[in-house]
């Protein structure tokens, strides 16, 4: 098997389009309200630290996965264990993003579609990504970039016109602590789940990429969300929080002459390579790290199964919108969180002193 | 800019596809060899009677007519008993006449001949030609009769003369039909070898420049020829592509087609990773890039490899032109690579899934020209392409003469009538027309085209524009995961990186491509900065 690799261009896209891909469109911060892009920053400013853990994390380890990194660090059986629970969490989150993309198109395009449908197109899609591996799924991201940028940025040209910026004030009406609350979900939401990336990293080409590739990754992504959070909250006021997909709402009411109209299915293509992007990079750690527990040669033996199983996972993992709509903003940051946030930062800890000391027990 | 060998192998190292057990070179395994190889060797030897041996060549060419034994003597010198064995049609008949009989035959032979060692001396001294050498295996012989040399026989020796006198019909050198230029040397490689040997050689004279002969082909023998410019091309690609070769074992070699494809790196994708070119100036712009051309006899078309994706939209006149213009002409052809194969699909996802993304007027306009049309938007567009297909493959498959029939058939009964009858709407029409006009700009890509055009508008029928947007990302997680010869296929597409970027999908000026691209030549630098020059001037 020949060795992958990838440019830190290419893991910046990866990154930015992880973070961007849903969030796009599910929107963050929703209890907020129109403060919702007070949150974003103050989400991405405490995001920082955890980042900075992620990229030492990595570059403590060159070359090696979150996997590796466990059983380094906590020995052979409490890591496999910690594994356990990433590949969980990995294969969760997959299936929640997948589903998520079933609901968008149910919603506002093919309500009569039978919501498996679509699904299980995206996730075939998926599982051919992560079974050419790492490499091409990220080249073929990077082709795809241009585009999305572009599109992100010609809908918020021409919605000017609709932006009426006295939506945003008042500024901090709704009291202080709901932006907490909205900066803390726009935390686990978006930003740390980048935690995955630990576990596909193993082919950057330096030992200083990872800290380029997550700060970068993340300042991009994280200002082209607060953009259109506000681009979001100034069309649609105080309501942004209300929709399902906030940004698809706004794009439907830019109207242009009486010829540009109905823009809104260019901004789903923005949400369908982010779902991509995104199920791909949950799909492959999966992958990887049942790979890696069973001490399996190769993890492409497995891709077809696990990517059906996430398929049928994330059609039953709700039972409507609805459902989803609320895991998402009330119960989702508190189960993400020992994931996030607590198992790296003490994986970092420990890492941390177990490398300080090694040199000392060499001599 | 430098790199080295290491970078290289580290880059491209052990990419190579080729693994031993795969299925594309199951069929080139020494035990699967195609039936008996080629002519049966013969066992016995030339003897010193010259009857015995006419007969002997008479009866390894049994029942075959075209062998011509011809006895004659000189009057003066009896030893001068011989005889010329040769096939009509291969060889120059002027040559064998004024340069081998006449000679021998003429009245003052016995004035400067050494009659003991006869046949050296008539090599040396008699005969006119710049290619005889003496033969003593029968095996080479025939081969060697086979491809048009004349064998000279002479009594009393068990040994011949072997006589270059090839000749035979020649297509001379024309403007290729398949990609003519308004600007730009306007010679195409013919059928021959040699001559397009020539070609290549005459655009770049030097000795650098290595051709490497190798015979292909367990019945038809066909000669072929790897070239290459040491110093610029790549070692691991030259004993991938020989080693590649060497697992070929098929009977005959009709076209560079045949290899093409038997060394393809994805045997089942409809890209090819094997370029194919019909014009010298082409394969020699690749060879100096650092690629590895592969020229088979009887076919006008070079193989080069490795070939990426972006070497389907580089047309020779980009080069020739004003680079302004010559980009223009390359976006173009981009452009209509893409909208060749989405635009039927994204209509129909309009038209049909998303209607709201059209105009109002527009979309009044559209669905009041489908009232009373009997068939789905879908099927229409189907039929019409599949229709469009037909007339293109009749278009060139069909003799001149009948020309103006399909032509009346395209135009009015199956475009004007056919609205009228109101079996398809009219904008359905339009968009078939478009995307077959634009289909052909791209002649070199046609086939992937057809296939993933059919493939996006399955796509856009199933799910709309999220179905077409799915199968593009498959179809470049596609192009991406296919490697030419260890090279990534779509490699120069999406680094910018500037000697890599500069020819991809557009055209550097001349003055800033200073360095050639990095992955597949050794040398890299192209010219030396000549920007300066230009300015002064």
């Amino acid at each position: 098997m020949r060795k992958e690799q990838i440019s830190d261009k290419e893991a910046i896209i990866l990154i930015m389009m992880f973070i961007i891909g849903t969030t796009l469109i599910v929107g963050t911060g929703g209890n907020a309200k129109n403060d919702a892009w007070i949150s974003g920053i103050l989400a991405t400013f405490s995001f920082i630290p955890l980042l900075l853990i992620f990229s030492r994390l990595l570059s403590l380890f060159p070359g090696k996965d979150l996997f590796d990194i466990f059983s380094m660090v906590f020995g052979k059986v409490p890591g496999k264990i910690l594994s356990a629970i990433y590949i969980w969490y990995s294969f969760h989150l997959g299936g929640l993003v997948l589903r998520n993309f079933g609901e968008f198109v149910n919603v506002v395009a093919f309500p009569e579609t039978p919501l498996f449908i679509p699904m299980l197109c995206l996730g075939i899609v998926c599982i051919a990504a992560v079974y050419l591996g790492i490499e091409v799924m990220s080249r073929t991201t990077a082709i795809f970039v241009p585009l999305i940028i572009s599109i992100v940025f010609v809908v918020l040209i021409l919605g000017i016109p609709q932006l009426r910026m006295d939506y945003i004030q008042p500024i901090l009406g709704n009291g202080f602590t709901t932006i907490l609350v909205g900066a803390f979900s726009t935390f686990s939401f978006p930003m740390a789940e980048t935690v995955i990336f630990l576990c596909i990293f193993t082919s950057l080409q330096t030992k200083k990429s990872p800290k380029r590739v997550y700060i970068w990754g993340t300042f991009i992504a994280a200002s082209m969300i607060i953009i259109i959070t506000i681009r979001n909250i100034a069309v649609l006021g105080n309501l942004a929080g209300n929709f399902y997909f906030p940004s698809y709402v706004a794009a439907s009411r830019i109207r242009v002459g009486n010829f540009i109209q109905g823009v809104e299915v260019t901004v789903s293509f923005v949400f369908i390579l982010g779902v991509f992007v995104k199920c791909t990079v949950c799909l492959l750690a999966a992958c990887k790290g049942i790979a890696k527990v069973f001490n399996l040669k190769d993890y492409r033996s497995i891709v077809v199964q696990t990517g059906l199983l996430m398929i049928y996972f994330s059609y039953t993992v709700y039972y409507t919108i609805i459902e989803m709509n609320y895991w998402i903003n009330k119960i989702y940051p508190y189960y993400a969180f020992p994931m996030q946030v607590i198992i790296p930062v003490i994986t970092w800890i420990i890492a941390e002193i177990k490398k300080s000391r090694q040199p000392l027990t060499n001599k | 800019m430098q790199i080295t060998i290491a970078n290289i192998k580290n880059l491209i190292g052990d990419d190579f596809m080729y693994k031993k057990g795969s299925k594309k070179y199951k069929m080139n395994h020494p035990e699967n060899s195609v039936g008996q190889a080629g002519t049966s060797p013969q066992t016995k030897n030339l003897t010193a009677s010259l009857e015995e041996n006419i007969s002997l060549f008479k009866n390894i060419f049994k029942d075959d007519q075209t062998l011509v034994t011809r006895e004659f003597q000189n009057k003066c010198v009896k030893e001068a008993k011989c005889c010329i064995v040769y096939i009509s049609g291969m060889i120059n008949t002027e040559v064998v006449n004024e340069n081998i009989i006449q000679p021998v035959l003429r009245d003052n032979l016995s004035e400067d001949i050494d009659v003991k060692n006869l046949l050296e001396a008539l090599m040396k001294k008699v005969i006119v030609s710049n290619n005889v050498k003496i033969e003593t295996d029968i095996n080479k012989m025939v081969s060697s009769i086979i491809s048009g040399d004349t064998l000279f026989i002479l009594e009393g020796y068990d040994k011949c003369l072997v006589i270059g006198s090839q000749g035979w019909e020649k297509r001379s050198i024309m403007e290729p039909e398949s990609s003519k230029v308004v600007r730009g040397p306007r010679e195409g490689f013919t059928e021959s070898l040699m001559v397009n040997l020539s070609l290549i050689r005459r655009k770049i004279q030097n000795p650098d420049l290595k051709f490497k002969f190798r015979e292909m082909g367990e019945r038809t023998h066909t000669s072929t020829c790897i070239c290459y410019v040491e110093g610029l091309a790549i070692e691991e690609v030259l004993t991938e592509l020989e080693q590649r070769l060497n697992k070929i074992k098929i009977d005959g070699i009709l076209d560079s087609g045949y290899i093409q494809e038997l060394i393809k790196d994805a045997p089942y994708s409809p890209f090819e990773t094997v370029g194919a070119f019909e014009r010298p100036d082409v394969v020699a712009s690749k060879l100096l890039e650092g690629r590895v051309a592969l020229f088979v006899d009887g076919s006008p078309f070079v193989l080069t490899v490795p070939f990426l994706g972006v070497e389907n939209f580089q047309a020779s006149e980009d080069y020739y032109n004003n680079y302004i213009f010559a980009n223009i002409n390359r976006l173009i052809r981009g452009f209509t690579a893409v909208t060749s194969t989405t635009i039927p699909a994204i209509f129909l996802a309009l038209v049909t899934y998303h209607q709201e993304m059209l105009p109002t007027p527009l979309l009044i306009s559209i669905s009041s020209s489908r009232q009373g049309v009997p068939f789905p938007t879908s099927l229409s567009l189907f039929i019409m392409l599949f229709i469009f297909d037909i007339l293109r493959e009749v278009g060139t498959r069909m003799p001149g003469p009948v020309g103006q029939a399909v032509n009346i058939v395209g135009t009015l009964v199956l475009g004007q009538a056919a609205v009228q009858a109101k079996l398809v709407s009219a904008p359905v029409i339009i968009v078939t027309a478009l995307t077959g006009i634009t289909t052909l700009i791209n002649m070199n890509i046609i086939g992937s085209t057809i296939v993933f055009r059919t493939f996006y508008l399955l796509g856009a029928s199933f799910l709309g524009i999220y179905g077409v947007l799915m199968c593009i990302i498959v179809m470049y997680l596609h192009m991406m995961s296919i490697r030419s010869f260890g090279i990534p296929y779509m490699m120069n597409s999406t680094r910018a990186k500037n000697h890599d970027g500069q020819d991809a999908w557009i055209r550097a000026p001349w003055w800033d491509m200073t360095l050639r691209p990095k992955i597949y030549s050794k040398d890299l630098t192209r010219q030396v900065s000549n920007k300066k020059n230009g300015k002064n001037k």
